[in-house]
């Protein structure tokens, strides 16, 4: 049946004038191998034998979603957060834009993933890669679109490709802003979810008083009974990724995976070794503790104490739903130094003073008695050639 | 709440009709509604009463809800917490809630009916982010201070990527371990903010609460370092014995799983009470004194403590002898309707008990049950106390002299629990205590019993089943256990009962490969068994044979012969792991089908417990086996026979 399928794409595409071939070794498929095994870069998730993660990340090998490489060359360009059935197994695919790459490198992979590891697929070109980056709508896909714009043939639609998860907040319309405190990836144990209206949601970390990161597609963490029945153990899991992340100088952007584990021996570091708190008031690195937090119009507004200072911080969406905005008083008004970390999926913008190339940001006293913040989303954009690495201007 | 659980040993001794106890026929049982919880989750981990007579409970969904007795209505008060396990109120919109973070206050400041205001009242003590590091039930004294409680982390699990607080690779090791700061702790914050660690050597310290007198009790589990389960007569710079925790106490250079448990032996401080794991209590709970107020009976002043694996509610009569607290225990409200997983109690404003259940996986139940008395004494020991020759029993109403003056009436047994780095432990020296005289007073409410020995440090565990009152009533709850700690007079020094040795980090972590087996009794290993269906599997380390039986899908069973030198009872321990929930499976013996084994998670594949069911043998072959009840069943790694 696959085959039968793989055919007639194959002529399929042939007849709209593009090159390919159902070779098991098309032209490229080296290349492709190479960048596909290249750092930060498929094989990170989908692993060298393509077979994926058990229970976290589908495989390529075997893949039933590989039947329409435009399909394919979409949920690399543009990504793919939800739900997801693959092979008969469920997923909850957190699969990010890959904007690190050309069209050409991502024609090559597209080509290799298509063919490698017994699987007999077409080869992609560039030119589909370059039409679909111009042509497709700038957001991440839920599987739900994703099968709408590229649906199975129809006798495989009814195993469809994706499923009703069980539990009742993703993917829904956040009207108040729900609060949870509960273990996070990707911050110490003392965590916040936070699920703003517009659908921005971000992970706030009590243990360092500081922001961990936002995301927007893929819903908010799952309310499923299991994680709040239990004896506690899970991690929260959402179904999207964060666009924008706070580094610090404690992590490494690769950890981001290990930041949800349970089973360490010992851990990466303990907060009180966390010095590089954002926001400095003096010439010292001073750790913050956290005062707790009050609900104004249901939101939190988050209070720390950093030396003699009281810092509090509420977030809420931008006005377009594309990011998030940082409420900052500073009580008494002192000057500050706040270290903003660059993120390339994200701008970041201040209301006073400028932010430096590295991020920093400079404010007088009367400018930190109350200031904001802005986070936006950035959206996959077109590069300007090919071969150039990012292409988010 | 603890890993290994041998939660149905009462629930079968029960069923083979040795009846143990129950609920004196003037306590009336009732369900009360479950809160409307949007996470369909009704177990209760805190509990307690409004001035203006509403209950408040805490659900590990992180929902705060107060319930109106009367009207049968819930009020959502707060949400999105992080495991609340405890509760002080301060007014009908200030509380003070313990959760995983922190100790909190959260108040309704505007009047809406809602908490808006969620202040740290102390956060000044480390998350390793391990599940077991629970925060357990603030209580507060009359001065303002509180006082909370801090779980240590389990073996079950490790430690997160960034942990709160310093870590230190000290506490690291061991089967529960305290890795950050004052895990297995019980922490004071003060009047002025300061936030002090107490008292020292605490597991799963799962229950706080002040008698009367303002003294501060905590429960524990049993466990490593708790031979069997406990109360605690809680004091400053304490340790009371689970070492992990003096990672965290100044002055204790060393590392505490490495440190020879005669050592620490020396250092300890002996419980108040000790449950006799089994027969009395796997998982104590929350500590709860019976107040003035309180419409319970005529035990003012004495203590109820909830527990975990069964539906159970003791009583603790306490006593000082030597300068020190020390006492008995006896089941009260037991068993019927009552549910498992007795986590927290409260008393209403009417004076009757509300007792929230919960189970986070472990053996429990979940849902609020409403215990009223109907203000007629039940026929119960009102109080066991030591004398210089034995105990006197104080009856509530006059006995029956004639079965009151048998000895055999009173078969009084003695027996201690190691303290050592393995689980639990089985009970030493476990000898009969002869009785010399019986002594009645004349309104035959008193009976003073002279026993041949009282021997120091020592739990002195009598099941008085013959006894009734004059009018021919048959005692309510029959099992007394008094943890004689100190003689009226004479008391030699502490016996330190300590077992094993301290033993490296190193050699701590390939412990997975050795099982611990219980010393009574023939083991019968799974390779030796009959199996129709269950593979021998390997892969999960910590089996005591050559494997353990895998069991499948379908109908699949175990069959062990095992041989008896006499008929008559018999305990079976099975010794399995099990990850997932339940999976019961049918016992059987001799074809005959005596009951279906629930087979609770012991909470991994490399965490083993024992299942424990009594059962009648015959003398010579008996055929004991295990079958699959429709679904799967966990790893069993041997069946141990204890003939009595």
């Amino acid at each position: 049946m696959i085959n039968l399928r793989m055919t007639l794409i194959a002529l399929f595409a042939l007849g709209k004038g593009f090159t390919a071939a159902v070779q098991a070794a098309p032209e490229g498929f080296d290349k492709g191998r190479d960048l596909y095994n290249s750092a930060g870069s498929c094989v990170a998730c989908h692993m060298a034998d393509g077979k994926g993660q058990p229970g976290s990340i589908p495989a390529l090998a075997g893949s039933d979603w590989l039947d329409d490489p435009n399909r394919t060359i979409a949920i690399v360009l543009r990504g793919l957060a939800g739900p997801v059935t693959v092979n008969g197994k469920q997923f909850y695919s957190a699969m990010p834009p890959q904007l690190l790459f050309g069209d050409d490198q991502l024609a090559l992979m597209i080509t290799y993933v298509n063919n490698g590891w017994g699987n007999e697929g077409p080869a992609v070109t560039t030119e589909q890669v370059k039409e679909a980056r111009a042509t497709l709508p700038m957001a991440v896909y839920t599987p739900h679109a994703m099968l709408k714009a590229f649906p199975f043939p129809k006798n495989k639609q009814k195993a469809n490709g994706t499923f009703k998860p069980d539990f009742d907040d993703v993917l829904t319309t956040v009207t108040v802003p729900i609060v949870y405190r509960t273990f996070m990836p990707g911050a110490s144990p003392a965590a916040f979810a936070v699920a703003l209206p517009g659908n921005q949601y971000y992970c706030w970390d009590a243990g360092e008083c500081r922001l961990r990161y936002s995301w927007t597609k893929g819903g908010f963490i799952r309310g499923n009974r299991i994680h709040w029945s239990s004896n506690g153990q899970p991690v929260a899991e959402f179904n999207g990724f964060p666009y924008y992340r706070a580094r610090s100088s404690l992590l490494k952007p690769e950890d981001y995976h290990d930041l949800a584990k349970t089973n360490l021996k010992t851990p990466f570091y303990d907060t009180t070794e966390a010095l590089d708190f954002p926001i400095r008031i003096s010439e010292e690195d001073e750790l913050p503790s956290f005062r707790g937090y009050r609900l104004i119009g249901g939101y939190p507004e988050f209070r720390y104490q950093v030396g003699q200072c009281e810092i509090r911080e509420l977030i809420k969406s931008s006005e377009d739903h594309s990011g998030i905005v940082r409420s900052f008083t500073v009580s008494p008004a002192v000057p500050i130094t706040f270290r903003l970390t660059p993120d390339e999926n994200a701008s970041i913008t201040a209301s006073a003073g400028s932010i430096e190339e590295d991020g920093t940001l400079q404010l007088k006293a009367h400018e930190a008695a109350a200031f904001q913040i802005t986070i936006l989303e950035k959206h996959p954009a077109v590069p300007a050639t090919t071969t150039t690495k990012g292409g988010n201007q | 709440m603890k890993i290994i659980i041998t939660p149905f040993l009462m629930g079968f001794a029960l069923m083979s009709a040795t009846a143990l106890g129950g609920t004196a026929p003037n306590y009336t049982l009732s369900k009360v509604p479950d809160p409307p919880s949007k996470f369909q989750t009704n177990q209760i981990d805190g509990m307690a009463f409004l001035p203006d007579g509403r209950m408040v409970v805490c659900l590990p969904s992180g929902e705060i809800f107060f319930y109106h007795t009367e009207k049968d209505k819930w009020h959502l008060f707060a949400e999105g917490l992080h495991n609340p396990l405890g509760v002080v109120v301060l007014s009908n919109s200030d509380l003070v809630i313990s959760q995983r973070p922190e100790l909190t206050r959260v108040r309704d400041t505007d009047g809406d009916g809602k908490a808006d205001d969620f202040e740290v009242m102390s956060d000044a003590f480390g998350m390793s982010g391990n599940y077991h590091e629970f925060h357990f039930t603030p209580v507060r004294d009359t001065e303002g201070a509180y006082y909370f409680a801090l779980g240590t982390g389990s073996s079950g699990n490790g430690v997160r990527a960034i942990v709160r607080g310093e870590f230190d690779p000290r506490g690291r090791p061991g089967r529960m371990h305290a890795s950050t700061p004052y895990r297995g702790c019980i922490l004071k914050l003060t009047p002025d903010g300061k936030t002090i660690p107490w008292s020292y050597g605490h597991r799963t310290p799962n229950g706080l609460g002040f008698d009367l007198e303002g003294n501060l009790f905590v429960t524990d589990n049993q466990g490593d370092w708790v031979g069997s389960s406990k109360l605690f007569h809680v004091r400053e710079g304490r340790f009371f014995g689970h070492a992990a925790s003096l990672t965290w106490k100044e002055g204790f250079d060393g590392i505490p799983i490495e440190t020879a448990p005669g050592e620490l032996a020396k250092i300890r401080t002996r419980a108040c009470v000790v449950f006799p794991h089994g027969s009395m209590a796997n998982s104590p709970t929350k500590v709860l004194a019976i107040t003035p107020e309180a419409k319970f009976g005529p035990f003012t002043g004495q203590l109820l403590v909830g527990e975990m694996n069964k539906g159970r509610i003791m009583r603790v009569m306490l006593e000082e002898v030597g300068g020190e607290l020390q006492g008995a225990c006896v089941p009260f409200i037991d068993g019927g309707s009552l549910r498992g997983g007795c986590n927290r109690m409260a008393w209403a404003p009417d004076g009757s008990l509300y007792v929230g259940h919960t189970k986070h996986t472990w053996a429990g139940s979940q849902g609020i049950t409403r215990v009223e008395w109907d203000g007629e004494a039940p026929f119960e020991a009102q109080s066991m106390n030591l004398t210089k020759t034995g105990f006197r029993f104080t009856f509530t109403e006059p006995v029956n002299k004639e079965t009151a003056s048998k000895p055999e009436t009173w078969p009084f047994k003695r027996y201690y629990y190691e303290y050592h780095k393995s689980y639990g432990s089985p009970q030493f020296d476990v000898n009969p205590v002869a009785i010399e005289s019986i002594e009645i007073s004349g309104d035959g409410k008193v009976v003073n019993l002279h026993l041949a020995e009282l021997k120091a440090w020592h739990i002195h565990d009598v099941n008085i089943r013959g006894l009734k009152s004059a009018g021919g009533t048959p005692l309510a709850n029959t099992n007394y256990a008094y943890t004689l700690n100190r003689l009226l007079e004479n008391t030699p020094p502490e016996a330190l009962q300590f077992g094993g040795k301290g033993s490296s980090a190193k050699k701590q972590s390939k412990r997975k490969a050795i099982a611990v087996i219980d010393p009574r009794g023939d083991v019968y290993h799974v390779h030796e068994a009959k199996r129709n269906g269950p593979t021998l599997d390997s892969s999960h380390g910590g089996f005591s044979g050559r494997g353990y039986a895998d069991f499948g899908d379908g109908e699949q069973s175990l069959e062990w012969t095992v041989k008896s030198k006499k008929s008559g009872q018999a305990e079976l321990l099975f010794r399995y792991a099990l990850s997932s929930p339940n999976r019961p499976l049918k016992l059987e013996v001799n074809g005959a089908e005596i009951s279906t084994l629930p087979f609770p998670s012991t909470g991994g594949w490399e965490e083993w417990g024992n299942l424990s069911a009594k059962v009648s043998l015959r003398k010579g072959d008996n055929v004991i086996s295990l079958k699959s009840t429709g679904k799967s069943g966990g790893n069993i790694d041997h069946l141990q026979v204890i003939v009595d």
